[in-house]
């Protein structure tokens, strides 16, 4: 494919034709939190605790996959000048959907996503991936695409989420299950609270880019 | 006009379609939504009164768990659910309270030991805090320090001391306001009925 599907990839030519490549992009070249700065505001939000931060990763990629699959279905019959506001309830709509699912026949899990169900709507990565790839390109390639992406988001979020709450507790709790624990740990007020979530993410972009994030894209412009 | 016609058709079939999905989940899991949250209640209620279940108990075990040992009486405006052992004691009494939080509603179980002064077990059933700060009231790291606490002071007033979450004080506020709340209702009750 490639020839029938225009590439419009948010600065990443050529990867609307594979997989591997639009894989590459969306967990590390094109990483929607690191290099995009996209969808920070959750990531920030909720990356107080490692699970929160997999909990919330996992919903995600489960929306922005299905979202992407049906918009991309949808991409020659939704009319361009109402595309956004069709994006939208389709995305909402499939978010409530699977929260009411949950809720149904989920139980244990609805109540740890809980207060995390409307923020997914208010993803900007779900949106950013309908708008930038899933409208212009076949469903196959654009689940991969969505994949990608919110694998690329939840990596981040967890090693937030670990930094934070083993800085800032010194501990690592999943559920009822304590995992780690640092006897005596006086809880670090900056990490938990909404600094630690910036400069742990300021931090974490440094270190990626150090590690070559940047080389990579240089190399791609 | 034909390209303004064809959009609003689509915006309508849209709408409708997305309308007509949320409305048929919503009366589909009804019913299994409504009993999972009274599910959720009961658990909570049985866990504070210290009563003991399967783990793994869906709905309908947990139903049969309260019926068996809790007998559920009102007292002038509060209602007790009662804790009753084999030999007809009552073991343990919980109310179950509430206000509003700081996003959304918070619901709670107030267990008292027999003499419905000391706290058994405090515990948050509802609640949609700030995940990792004011959410941090559903955690048996908050509430274990309620345990065994009196829900009045020597000096007689009703209310319920405790170390306030740091980083969420509205949450601290609202559930401060709300125990102190339900003391009070209780000492009344207790006090109409001679206690």
């Amino acid at each position: 494919m490639g020839a029938s599907a225009p590439n419009m990839t948010g600065g990443m030519p050529g990867a609307g034709g594979r997989p591997i490549l639009a894989f590459r992009a969306g967990v590390w070249n094109d990483n929607p939190i690191a290099v995009q700065i996209l969808g920070i505001c959750s990531a920030l939000a909720i990356t107080t605790r490692l699970e929160n931060a997999l909990v919330m990763g996992a919903a995600v990629i489960f929306v922005v996959m299905m979202s992407s699959l049906i918009l991309s279905l949808l991409r020659k019959a939704i009319p361009r000048r109402i595309r956004m506001i069709a994006e939208v309830a389709i995305i909402a709509t499939f978010v409530i959907l699977v929260d009411q699912f949950l809720r149904a026949y989920y139980w244990d899990m609805s109540k740890r996503l809980g207060p995390y169900v409307g923020l997914i709507i208010t993803n900007c990565i779900i949106m950013g991936r309908a708008e930038a790839f899933a409208l212009h390109n076949r469903p196959g390639i654009s689940v991969v695409d969505a994949a990608a992406n919110g694998l690329g988001y939840t990596f981040i979020l967890a090693i937030i989420g670990l930094v934070r709450e083993l800085g800032g507790r010194g501990e690592i709790v999943f559920g009822e299950q304590v995992l780690v624990k640092i006897p005596d740990y006086p809880m670090n007020l900056v990490l938990t609270g909404a600094p630690g979530a910036f400069i742990a993410l300021g931090f974490l972009v440094a270190l990626l880019y150090a590690l070559g994030l940047r080389k990579e894209r240089e190399a791609r412009t | 006009m034909k390209r303004s016609l064809y959009s609003l058709l689509f915006a309508a079939l849209l709408g409708a379609v997305c309308a007509g999905l949320l409305t048929a989940a919503r009366e589909l899991t009804a019913a299994r939504r409504d009993a999972n949250a009274q599910a959720e209640r009961i658990r909570h209620v049985l866990d504070a009164l210290g009563v003991e279940y399967e783990t793994d108990a869906g709905p309908k075990q947990l139903i049969q768990a309260f019926e068996k040992n809790v007998r559920t009486v009102k007292r002038d405006n509060v209602e007790f659910h009662e804790y009753v052992g084999s030999d007809g004691t009552v073991r343990a009494a919980a109310v179950l309270f509430g206000g509003k939080g700081l996003w959304g509603p918070i619901k709670g179980v107030l267990a008292l030991e027999p003499d419905r002064r000391t706290v058994r077990r405090i515990t948050f059933y509802q609640q949609e805090e700030t995940p990792g700060l004011g959410g941090e009231i559903a955690t048996r790291g908050f509430t274990q320090q309620f345990d065994g606490k009196k829900i009045v002071s020597p000096a007689g007033e009703p209310g319920l001391e405790f170390k306030p979450i740091s980083g969420a004080t509205m949450t601290s506020q609202r559930v401060k306001d709300m125990l102190n709340r339900v003391a009070r209702q209780i000492l009344e009750s207790e006090a109409a009925n001679g206690r």
